[in-house]
């Protein structure tokens, strides 16, 4: 069955008639996100996929804003972080919404989700897993642009393998994937162990340049998050 | 006896009172209860006693009995820090797991209430 999807029929070009042959689900985790979260939810139902918020312990309306476009709002009584809200969407997705793929996106909208088209069409023409790497460097403040830089010159030294954009959370896998990349962190290094496990399975992956919209820099993930991310990468590499 | 020996009495006898306190609170176990009130007895005698424990103290290779008992205090307190911190990521663990199964369980009643209405 899986396979039929994934093939698809050569004469089905068009978007909206591969999201039919493959079910495909958008997961954003949210935390106070009431600013944003409106401008993101109505571009994504344009795309008419099933979309999952996962309202990570907000304290403002963010879940309520979002459940006027989807009906599938999670709400964490208490914040557990990004890993987790992930980890809940997915689970969520491919248990009870039976999706094939899901693709991460950042409710902050940062990303645009102008691009999700890109990552549909690699799912479907059979890529696992599928990388957003913000394009436009010049756009991505300073510090993080070199902490970015940091980090991936420093994964590629430890692992051998060029992942770039390791931050960026704007990816698509399929349920296949997610059992070999599964996460153990609850908070921004999900990333990089993703990253990490990547690598060390020496899984295929496909990179989608993505557009990048910085709204707020103090928000998300900030340096002290990289740098984080940078020990962990470390330490992983001891045990 | 020196100030340094009264504060270290006093420091024993209040930490012998809360360990009282979770006694009466039964939040610790009776085997856990022992164990306090041995090491802060022992405590106490050996801060009364110096001399007492001289013997043990060259034993180990330890100049003076204050060593030891520095000594003995940090291998205690490092190993409450480890066995602190697995509990921690234990219970770190189970609440993130709660959480997240009562979000999801919360949708699914949810989506099911939704769809009963809507057949209504």
């Amino acid at each position: 069955m899986h396979i039929s999807y994934r093939l698809g029929t050569p004469s089905l070009s068009g978007f909206k008639q591969e999201y039919r042959l493959m079910k495909i689900v958008v997961v954003s985790p949210a935390k106070n996100e009431a600013e944003h979260i409106e401008a993101l939810m109505s571009s994504l139902i344009k795309h008419k996929l099933d979309i999952v918020v996962v309202d990570d312990g907000s304290s403002d309306n963010t879940g309520e804003i979002a459940s006027q476009y989807t009906p599938y709002i999670l709400r964490h009584s208490i914040n557990l972080g990004k890993g987790s809200s992930l980890k809940t969407g997915c689970d969520f997705a491919f248990n009870f919404l039976n999706a094939d793929s899901v693709i991460l996106i950042d409710s902050d909208h940062q990303h645009s989700p102008l691009d999700i088209p890109v990552f549909c069409k690699h799912l479907k023409n059979g890529s696992d897993l599928v990388l957003g790497v913000r394009e436009a460097r010049t756009q991505m403040p300073l510090i993080r642009n070199i902490m970015n830089i940091l980090l991936t010159l420093l994964f590629q030294r430890l692992y051998g393998r060029v992942i770039p954009d390791i931050p960026s959370g704007f990816k698509a896998f399929t349920k296949k994937m997610y059992k070999l990349i599964e996460w153990e962190g609850n908070g921004y290094e999900v990333e990089m162990q993703m990253a990490i496990k990547i690598a060390k399975l020496h899984l295929d992956f496909k990179c989608v340049p993505i557009r990048t919209i910085y709204h707020n820099q103090s928000r998300g993930m900030t340096p002290i998050d990289v740098i984080n991310s940078l020990l962990k990468t470390f330490m992983s590499k001891l045990y | 006896m020196s100030f340094f020996q009264l504060s270290s009495i006093l420091f024993a006898l209040c930490m012998l009172y809360i360990v009282r306190i979770h006694q009466r609170k039964t939040s610790f176990s009776l085997f856990e209860v022992s164990l306090w009130y041995f090491l802060w007895i022992a405590f106490i005698v050996i801060t009364i006693f110096p001399n007492a424990f001289i013997g043990i103290s060259n034993l180990f290779y330890f100049d003076r009995v204050f060593d030891m008992l520095v000594v003995g205090a940090f291998m205690v307190l490092s190993f409450l820090v480890v066995k602190n911190h697995f509990k921690y990521k234990e219970i770190e663990l189970k609440i993130d797991k709660l959480v997240r199964d009562i979000s999801i369980l919360n949708l699914k009643c949810d989506l099911k209430k939704t769809k009963i209405r809507k057949k209504n």
